[in-house]
């Protein structure tokens, strides 16, 4: 019965901490959480490819998907954003059909420090938080319930015995 | 005399109902810096071809290597830039990032970078035809920002 009651304290202790860290952490609606997700890319063109960078940029704002493109002659990278019905991939494979095969993706060097938590796991945080909380806030409701339930059926046996 | 007085009072009733009703039609609400650039669609097209035109940009892009090597965080910049610009110009957004000082710390921009970066969002609201008026009402409110920004 002891460790009973230990299980159930932790779990609401639990339940409490979680949702408390959720309520805290949750971010507020914002009209940018219905925007469609789009991501970034850099395409380095060389050759005959670079000097079609501006007729390239003109082609690539065409293509469904695309949501901005740039072209820049100084760091001879074309840029474009777009939606995540297109992968970087299939971008990359139309550019090659269109101007050869002197396109190629720029991968970022990223030197220093880096934090070793992924982003996308700190910016999920709230919702697992809030799953967590639901869980043990459930089956401490639960372990509450069978708890009453049990000791009616001890009380009820008390008053048969009784008779 | 009773009727007069009847005449009068109805009379003046008219008037506020006039007056009043002149009145709401003078204080029509300007619209806002937001209402102006067209809503969040419209901004969000800006930021992205402003992001575009920064990694490109071989002043400024060595400071957004990590950013753009990572589509989370690129994405959650772009959401929080256009959070700002939606707030700052009076929208119903919240920007829910960190404030400059602390989201450019240890970043070193230099006085080059900060106006590279100035001139990739001028091109930016150049590409979609933001009038003047407004260009010059967006730069105000970011502009303060530059003391938080450089240097850091």
């Amino acid at each position: 019965m002891l460790a009973m009651k230990i299980i159930r304290y932790s779990f609401l202790i639990l339940a409490v901490l979680s949702l408390g860290g959720w309520w805290t952490t949750r971010r507020p609606a914002s009209p940018t959480d219905d925007l469609p997700k789009v991501w970034y890319a850099a395409f380095e063109l060389t050759g005959n490819a670079l000097e079609r960078g501006e007729a390239l940029k003109a082609e690539v704002l065409t293509w469904e998907g695309i949501t901005a493109a740039n072209f820049n002659a100084k760091s001879a990278l074309l840029t474009v954003s777009a939606a995540a019905t297109l992968s970087e991939s299939t971008v990359l494979n139309r550019l090659r059909a269109s101007a050869g095969p002197q396109i190629q993706q720029k991968v970022f060097s990223t030197t220093g420090p880096q934090c070793p938590v992924p982003a996308s796991l700190i910016a999920h945080l709230p919702g697992y938080l809030l799953v967590a909380g639901l869980f043990f806030g459930g089956i401490s409701l639960l372990t509450l319930l069978k708890k009453s339930q049990f000791a009616g059926t001890k009380k009820k046996t008390h008053i048969n015995f009784n008779i | 005399m009773k009727n007069v007085l009847k005449m009068l009072g109805a009379i003046a009733l008219v008037a506020i109902v006039v007056f009043t009703a002149c009145k709401k039609d003078e204080e029509v609400v300007p619209p806002t810096l937001y209402e102006r650039l067209g809503g969040v669609s419209a901004i969000s097209a800006v930021v992205d071809q402003f992001i575009v035109n920064v990694v490109g940009d071989p002043v400024i892009n060595a400071q957004f290597a990590a950013t753009a090597a990572d589509p989370y965080r690129a994405q959650l910049l772009r959401n929080n830039l256009i959070d700002q610009i939606c707030a700052g110009s009076g929208g119903p957004c919240q920007y829910k990032g960190k404030n400059m000082k602390e989201a450019h710390k240890g970043m070193a921009i230099t006085e080059e970078q900060f106006n590279a970066l100035v001139g990739d969002l001028v091109a930016a609201l150049d590409k979609f035809n933001v009038p003047q008026q407004e260009k010059d009402d967006l730069l105000a409110i970011l502009g303060p920002m530059k003391s938080d920004i450089v240097g850091q």
